[in-house]
């Protein structure tokens, strides 16, 4: 378990960082390396270079304005988690970090990895799709934002081109009237989960539910969107019953068996915490 | 008088060291060595057909690649047998580097010695196998089928064996009742946080082969090299300083590794290291318990037993090396604390194109148990008493002891019971976890959840022969060297042996130095397993301390001129009883013991020549004596001493996601005189943590083409310590009368009855029959769903 050999390049800039991936054959983007590193390790992944961004201060930013928190590409885990303001601005983001991984992983690993790893099993993936966020890139041929529904291709595919950097991740905030939850099972804490479930409810002034989405993770090959709109448009939170949200998500689910747990069980359990995070967006 | 230590809670004398990195593992070693980086199998099964390896001698940093028509010698030879059996009649072991045919994915292949890991992976790369592939057999229902894992072994059968005492056929046609049961465990291993590992270092200038080796027995390690290696013995020291877990696995030896890295040493002018991988450790080591049983039980209308017929299968892989000693300790601790007059027991042990089965901490004990205390659930069940009940209607009863099975045990020799109190264990242990007051508290389980409860009950025989011994020096500089062959995994052997050391022989604890598991030490031991090291190697050095006091108390009496009677050793000084100011300290005891021309310190001129000792009738050292305050004492015990223990647990199933979660965990348990608690309910909780694995979290998951789909810790679900519940402990002490501390051992215990005690407890929760383990979410929700009893 030892990485074929590669060389290290520490980049300077963004500028430096797009020009290397441009001009190095093969080159990879080395962020925290909790994904890659692994990776590398197990000779699954041989990059010739590895140009690392982690101590770049331009990346290091977490903005927060009236729309939005935008997360910079070489912000861990453990800052996000961290910082009071988006506690206070978009709590999703903090729900979601506690069950991203360990802390000693969280110390290292970035947000803006997690996406570009583009691992159908990672929380920030299904976070950034039930916000409908996006993240910005940058390359030699000019920078541009990728909306989270395109940014996922497939298992650890993501639609980045070879060349391109992620920037940052734009979150946009929950309105005042939004309500957000989390669910997920996982074997053992920090684990990847079996199955999990991401709710965003918008109610209307009258406490009636405007609209209602669920993010699901670990059960496809990209972060899964279900709507709920149609349901539960009008309705109130008190009226969801159990078994109209398991039928929607189960028949709309298609899930992978793998050693840990059958196809079924994993739809079962998405379909239950859809439902229990729908229930807890009160 | 020095305060007895026997019994106390004192604290773990290795930790600091430990835990502060200042630990000394064989990785730690040889910065420079050549790394041995082996060439592993893709296949379950295949011939081989042509190694290539040209490509990767040209890479730079390597230094030799060697296939199997490289080995000399007895290297070409298969690796031992380690321990026969007349019912083993087709054992196979593996060889160093696989000749002509692969039998596991993992298999050695091709060595490569180079600069380091890196280089030595990237030619590993390079290195060109063909193979031609056949049909894999996997798993038992595998095994029982027609394609064989080795051309001449029919039916796969290693060994088919059969043991009986009384007469089953008889008791099972006139039992009122008979139930028909099969229970099956999946595999799962210990997973040492230290993988294998050996450093080997050929001294050209005193001709020694030294070696440094993450093993579990040090000698026989050394007899091994020596003997493959055609070398003298006296040429190889092996030394196991510190070893992080064993488990079982580090008791297999020689592996090929060991041998290659010695014959690297010898031959290529620098020392060779191996440090085997976590992937390695997963798919080239050893593996325990699959096993499948079929059991066949008689008993009365109050439960009692009257007869039960048990057929297994063991997959034990592709080789067999370690013989069946895991099935056969599965056949004859299956019966447990019950009275069971008429047993028969019939296993075949197959081969399955898989990694090689040997023992794993608790040792086929989980089977058994699982097995016995399923079946006395299935009785009460089927009978309608309390489960606690139909238990106690069996037990052995405190005055049967000596118990006689009826059978051979592990050590080749009779397996009786040597004492134990298991009504009372199973009624400390029912108190404990408030068994009586249960039915309140299921019915108090929050909405969308079920409780149940479980308890279950074994007995271990443990510290096994043949012998262990040690040694006791008293230094003239005051220190009290201790040494014994078996080597310590991270067990507490040196804060324990220094117990004894200190009460036999009256000196401080804090004054005590222990080592074990160098040969360069301690020449002649067995290893440690079977919860042995406490019983054997703890007897062994209370002989060696007992002699040694008997030494320093006739030559104080000498100095002293005292009578030898009158003495006593207190805190390190010999005494005249209840006189205090007569007195002489070991050290300068030590000095007297050793007549000396040359002096060298000031307290060393008592001992000189002109010193004015003894008398001229005499020789300085009298006929029958050694110089030296020492002693060597041995400790061959009779035939093992039976532990035992009883454990209950609380369930809470949610029915949403089918996660168990223990609420309460209790373990009682009874081996023997108690030398430190605190090191005992460290062993408990590291027992009952890989119980809970093997029951909730751990399996290894062979795919049909034997490919091990999770070998990694990502996907082989060693838990946390986020998924063990508190365990709650309690002891009962029946010393055992084998030997004369009493003591019976303590390592394995907590593993052996949990995946019998978590069946126990879902089962009540959720109604329906638990006959495997481990047992996943998904498996206990198909399951549910499979019996009608969803969830309202
Ligand atoms: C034991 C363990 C448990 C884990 N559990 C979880 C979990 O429960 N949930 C979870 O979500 N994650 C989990 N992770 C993964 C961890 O969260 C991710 O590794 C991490 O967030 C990815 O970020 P990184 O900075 O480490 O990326 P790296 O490993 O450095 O990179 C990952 C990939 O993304 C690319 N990349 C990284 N940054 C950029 C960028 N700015 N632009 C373009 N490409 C880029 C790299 O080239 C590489 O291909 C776990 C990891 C481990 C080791």
């Amino acid at each position: 378990m030892k990485p074929a050999s590669f060389d290290y390049h520490r980049a300077t800039s963004v500028e430096d960082a797009t020009q290397l991936l441009s001009e190095l054959e093969d080159a990879k983007i080395l962020a925290g390396g909790q994904s890659l590193i692994p990776l590398m390790n197990f000779r699954l992944s041989t990059p010739p270079h590895l140009i690392d961004i982690s101590n770049l201060p331009e990346l290091s930013e977490i903005k927060v304005d009236d729309r939005s928190v935008t997360v910079g590409a070489a912000v861990t885990h453990t800052t996000l988690l961290k910082t009071q303001r988006v506690a206070s601005e978009l709590p999703l983001l903090v729900d979601a970090e506690k069950l991203v991984a360990h802390e000693v992983i969280r110390n290292r690993g970035t947000v803006c990895g997690s996406l570009a790893h583009a691992d159908p099993a990672g929380e920030m993936t299904a976070v950034i799709r039930v916000l409908d966020g996006a993240v910005r890139t940058s390359s030699v041929d000019g920078e541009r934002t990728i909306q989270a529904v395109d940014l996922f291709e497939g298992p650890l595919q993501s639609s980045l081109k070879e060349n391109e950097v992620i920037v940052e991740a734009i979150f946009p905030k929950l309105g005042r009237n939004s309500l957000s939850s989390f669910r997920e099972v996982a074997r053992r804490h920090g684990d990847y989960a079996i199955a999990g479930a991401v709710s965003v409810v918008d109610y209307d002034d009258a406490r009636s539910i405007a609209s209602a989405r669920t993010a699901f993770l670990s059960v496809g090959p990209v972060p899964i969107l279900i709507s709920f709109d149609q349901l539960l448009a009008k309705t109130k939170i008190s009226d969801i019953g159990h078994d109209e949200i398991y039928e929607i998500v189960s028949s709309q689910l298609n899930p992978q068996a793998d050693v840990h747990a059958s196809a079924d069980y994993r739809r079962h359990l998405a379909a239950e915490l859809a439902w229990e995070s729908l229930k807890a967006c009160v | 008088m020095t305060t007895r230590s026997f019994g106390k809670a004192v604290r773990r004398t290795e930790d600091l060291r430990l835990i502060t990195g200042q630990g000394s593992f064989t990785d730690d070693a040889g910065p420079n060595a050549l790394s041995l980086v082996m060439v592993r199998s893709p296949y379950a099964n295949a011939r081989v057909v042509s190694i290539d390896v040209s490509e990767a001698e040209q890479l730079n940093g390597v230094t030799a690649i060697l296939t199997y028509e490289d080995l000399p010698g007895r290297l070409a030879e298969p690796l031992p047998l380690l321990i026969p059996h007349p019912s083993l009649s087709a054992p196979r072991t593996q060889h160093i580097l696989a000749k002509d045919y692969v039998r596991y994915v993992g298999q050695s292949v091709v060595a490569i010695f180079a600069a380091d890991r890196y280089i030595g992976e990237d030619a590993a790369e390079r290195v060109i196998v063909e193979y031609e592939p056949k049909v894999a057999v996997v798993g038992i229902d595998g095994a029982l089928g027609p394609n064989l894992v080795h051309d001449d072994v029919p039916r796969n059968v290693a060994a088919d064996h059969s043991e009986h005492v009384g007469d089953v056929d008889s008791a099972l046609a006139e039992a009122p009742h008979v139930l028909e049961l099969d229970f099956e465990m999946e595999r799962s291993m210990g997973s040492a946080l230290e993988g294998r590992a050996s450093h080997a270092t050929w001294d050209r200038h005193s001709r020694k082969l030294r070696i440094q080796n993450a093993t579990q027995t040090p000698t026989s390690v050394r007899f091994a090299v020596a003997n493959i290696l055609e070398i003298p013995d006296e040429q190889v020291e092996v030394f196991a300083i510190d070893v992080g877990g064993g488990f079982g696995t580090k008791v297999i030896h020689p592996w090929p590794e060991d041998i290659l890295t010695a014959w690297g040493a010898m031959n290529y002018e620098n020392s060779v290291k191996f440090t085997e991988d976590r992937v390695e450790h997963f798919i080239s080591s050893s593996h325990e318990r699959g096993q499948r049983h079929h059991a066949k039980v008689g008993f009365d209308e109050e439960g009692r037993l009257l007869g039960l017929d048990v057929d297994f299968v063991h997959d034990n892989g592709a080789y067999t090396p370690y013989g069946m000693i895991a099935p056969l300790i599965t056949a004859t601790q299956l019966p447990g604390p019950y009275r069971l007059p008429n047993y028969r027991v019939r296993f075949r042990s197959v081969y399955t194109n898989t990694v090689q089965v040997t023992p794993y901490r608790g040792a086929a004990r989980p089977h058994a148990v699982f097995t016995m205390e399923r079946t006395m659930d299935r009785i009460a069940a089927f009978l309608g008493i309390d489960r606690s009940e139909v238990r106690q209607r069996n037990f052995i009863q405190p005055d049967e002891f000596p118990y006689d099975l009826g059978m051979i045990f592990q050590d080749g020799r009779p397996a009786i019971y040597d004492s134990g109190d298991y009504p009372e264990m199973l009624n400390k242990a029912l108190s404990m976890i408030e068994w009586d007051s249960f039915a309140e508290r299921r019915s108090e389980a929050p909405p969308g959840k079920r409780r149940g409860i479980g308890v279950a009950c074994y007995v271990e025989g443990t510290g096994l022969g043949p012998y262990e011994g040690g040694h006791v020096r008293v230094e003239t500089g005051g220190k009290i060297q201790v040494s014994t062959g078996l080597a310590s995994s991270g067990q507490g052997h040196h804060t324990v042996f220094a117990q004894i050391v200190a009460d036999e022989l009256g000196v401080p604890f804090e004054d005590v130095e222990v080592v074990t598991g160098d040969t360069r030490r301690f020449q002649y031991a067995v290893g440690t397993f079977a919860s042995r090291a406490a019983v054997t190697s703890g007897n062994a050095v209370a002989e060696a301390a007992r002699l040694v006091k008997e030494k320093a108390i006739a030559l104080a009496a000498d100095a002293l001129e005292a009578n030898p009677e009158d003495l006593e050793i207190v805190d390190g000084q010999v005494q005249v009883k209840g006189t205090p100011v007569r007195a002489i300290p070991l050290s300068q005891v030590a000095v007297l013991a050793n007549p000396l021309r040359y002096s060298f310190s000031e307290a060393a001129r008592a001992a000189t020549q002109f010193a004015g000792n003894g008398s001229f009738d005499e020789p300085p050292i009298k006929p029958g004596e050694d110089p030296g305050l020492e002693a060597t004492g041995w400790y061959s015990p009779i035939r093992a001493t039976f532990a035992s223990g009883t454990h209950a647990v609380e369930v809470e199933i949610d029915l949403a996601t089918s996660e168990v979660e223990i609420l309460r965990y209790c373990v009682v348990h009874d081996c023997g005189r108690i030398i430190n608690p605190l090191i005992v309910e460290g062993q408990i909780h590291g027992g009952v943590a890989q119980g809970i694995a093997g029951a909730l979290y751990e399996q290894l998951a062979y795919d049909e083409d034997g490919n091990l789909q999770n070998a990694s810790f990502m996907d082989f679900l060693m838990p946390y310590c986020t998924e063990i519940p508190k365990i709650e402990i309690d002891h009962l002490e029946t010393p055992s009368p084998l030997n004369p501390l009493g003591i019976k051992g303590a390592g394995e215990a907590g593993v052996i009855p949990v995946s019998a005690v978590i069946a126990s407890a879902i089962e009540d929760a959720e109604g329906f029959e638990i006959n495997q383990m481990p047992l996943f979410p998904s498996d206990l929700h198909s399951m549910r769903l499979a019996s009608g009893r969803e969830p309202a």
